[in-house]
C-alpha cells in the first residue's frame, strides 16, 4: 500500500514535469503578431520569374552609377550613388488598385525605398496590370561607403504589391552589389508596357 | 498564593501604546509616514518647480542629430514664387524658404510629408500670418516635391512656407526651431514602427536674405 502510495507520488510529479515541459514548448514555439501577419517570402535570383500570389517579377539587370539620367530627362544628384533595377512586373489575378507600393532594396538589415524622385522616369509605385507586365527602371539612392562593404555582397530586393506587404507576397531577389563596378553614369530606359 | 509581577511604569507605557495600536488601523501609519516623507521632502525643496534644461542653440551650419533625423539648418531665403516648380503663393504673399541638409540616421526611410514626416522637423518661430505647416518641402537639386528620406543618405531639403508681403523682410533675423520626435513601435489597433509627437531639440537664428524674383536660389548662400 506504502509502495503503491510513493509510486503514485513519483507519477504525479513526472507528470507535473511533463505538462510544464509541453507548456514552455508552447510558449516559445507560438507564433508572434510579427510572424502570423508576415509577408509570405518567394525568393530567387537575377533573371528568374518568381511568381507570388498577385504579383509576377523578374529582375533582369542591376547596375550601380554615379548619376543617373532618367527617360523623362531627370537626372536628380544624390550624395550618395544610384542603384538601378530594370525590372519587369505584372499582377496576376488581379489588378483593382494595384500598384508596385513596395519596391525595397535591403543590405544589412537597413530598407532603402525605390526613389519617387524620377517621377515618370521610374516604375516606382506606379500601377500595373493582369499579364501585361510594366517594364522599367527602379532607382535606389544608397550610402556610396556601403557598396564596398561586405553587407553588399547579399542585398536583397524586395518586390511586392502596395505598400503593405503584410500576409501577401513579397518577392525577393539576392543580389551581389559588391560585384558591380561602380558606372560613372547610367541612362535607363523609359518605362513600357510588355515585357523585355 | 499568586504573586502579581512588579508593574513598572515603562511596562505601562508599552502596554498602553500596544492598545492603542490595535485600535489604529495600519493604513493610518502608511499614510502618516507618506505623509512626513513628503512633507520632509518639500522642507528641502520638493515642491519647488523642476529647472527644465535650456533648448540648445546651433549655429546656421551646425547639424542638431535627433532620434531620427540629422538637421542642418544652411539659410532663410524670401522669394517671390518657383513658377518652374508650379509654387506660386497667393497674391500679396511671399514664399520663405528654409534650406536645411537632412539625413535620415534611422534604419528605414523617412517620408517629409506633413504630420507624419520630416516636415514637421523645422519651424520658423513668430511670423505673423504664417501656416504652421510648410506650403510644401522639396530636393532643393531637382525640385522633387516631398521626397522619401533613404538611410544615411543627407539630402539637401527647401521647406517652404507662404508668407505675407512684409512679414519678414531682408536681414531681419528669425529663429528657426528644430524638433526631435518620439519613437513609437506597435499599439492596439496600429501597426509598425513611427516617430510621432515633435517636440523643440535646438533652435537657430538665421538672417533672412531676400532674393526678389530668385535669379538662382542657390547662387545666394554664403
Amino acid at each position: 500500500m506504502t509502495r503503491m502510495t510513493a509510486l503514485k507520488r513519483v507519477a504525479n510529479g513526472v507528470g507535473l514535469v511533463v505538462v510544464l515541459a509541453i507548456a514552455w514548448f508552447v510558449t516559445q514555439t507560438t507564433p508572434t503578431e510579427e510572424e502570423w501577419q508576415a509577408p509570405i517570402v518567394v525568393s530567387g535570383d537575377l533573371g528568374e520569374t518568381l511568381t507570388g500570389r498577385n504579383i509576377e517579377a523578374v529582375v533582369s539587370e542591376v547596375r550601380i552609377a554615379e548619376s543617373v539620367t532618367a527617360s523623362n530627362g531627370w537626372a536628380g544628384p544624390t550624395s550618395g550613388v544610384w542603384v538601378v533595377v530594370d525590372t519587369s512586373v505584372s499582377s496576376v489575378v488581379d489588378d483593382f488598385g494595384v500598384s508596385l507600393g513596395t519596391a525595397e532594396l535591403v543590405i544589412d538589415g537597413i530598407t532603402y525605398s525605390a526613389s519617387e524622385r524620377p517621377d515618370d522616369g521610374t516604375i516606382a509605385r506606379a500601377p500595373l496590370t493582369t499579364a501585361i507586365p510594366l517594364t522599367g527602371p527602379l532607382m535606389f539612392e544608397i550610402p556610396r561607403d556601403l557598396v564596398e562593404s561586405e553587407a553588399a555582397a547579399s542585398a536583397t530586393i524586395q518586390l511586392a504589391v502596395n505598400s503593405d506587404p503584410r500576409a501577401d507576397s513579397l518577392l525577393a531577389i539576392t543580389v551581389d552589389l559588391s560585384a558591380l563596378p561602380l558606372l560613372p553614369s547610367v541612362e535607363t530606359d523609359e518605362p513600357i508596357w510588355g515585357a523585355l | 498564593m499568586t504573586t502579581t509581577p512588579p508593574v513598572t511604569r515603562a511596562a505601562l507605557i508599552r502596554a498602553r501604546a500596544k492598545a492603542l495600536s490595535a485600535k489604529v488601523p495600519t493604513r493610518w501609519f502608511i499614510t502618516s509616514l507618506v505623509a512626513l516623507f513628503l512633507a520632509a521632502s518639500a522642507a528641502f525643496g520638493g515642491l519647488d518647480e523642476a529647472a527644465t534644461p535650456p533648448v540648445p542653440q546651433l549655429d546656421v551650419g551646425d547639424s542638431f542629430t535627433g532620434a531620427q533625423l540629422r538637421i542642418t539648418v544652411e539659410d532663410a531665403v524670401l522669394i517671390d514664387a518657383f513658377p518652374e516648380a508650379f509654387i506660386t503663393p497667393q497674391p500679396g504673399n511671399r514664399l520663405l524658404v528654409i534650406r536645411a541638409t537632412v539625413e535620415n540616421v534611422w534604419d528605414k526611410p523617412v517620408t517629409t510629408i506633413s504630420k507624419i514626416g520630416a516636415a514637421d522637423n523645422v519651424r520658423p518661430r513668430g511670423i505673423d500670418g504664417m501656416e504652421d505647416e510648410p506650403l510644401t518641402v522639396s530636393v532643393v537639386s531637382d525640385g522633387s516635391p516631398y521626397p522619401d528620406l533613404q538611410p544615411s543618405v543627407p539630402v539637401e531639403l527647401a521647406f517652404i512656407w507662404e508668407v505675407p508681403n512684409g512679414a519678414v523682410s531682408q536681414s531681419d533675423v528669425i529663429t528657426i526651431d528644430v524638433l526631435d520626435k518620439t519613437y513609437v513601435a506597435g499599439g492596439l489597433v496600429t501597426y509598425g514602427e513611427r516617430f510621432q509627437d515633435p517636440f523643440v531639440a535646438a533652435y537657430v537664428e538665421a538672417p533672412v536674405t531676400d532674393v526678389g524674383a530668385g535669379v538662382g536660389q542657390e547662387s545666394e548662400t554664403p
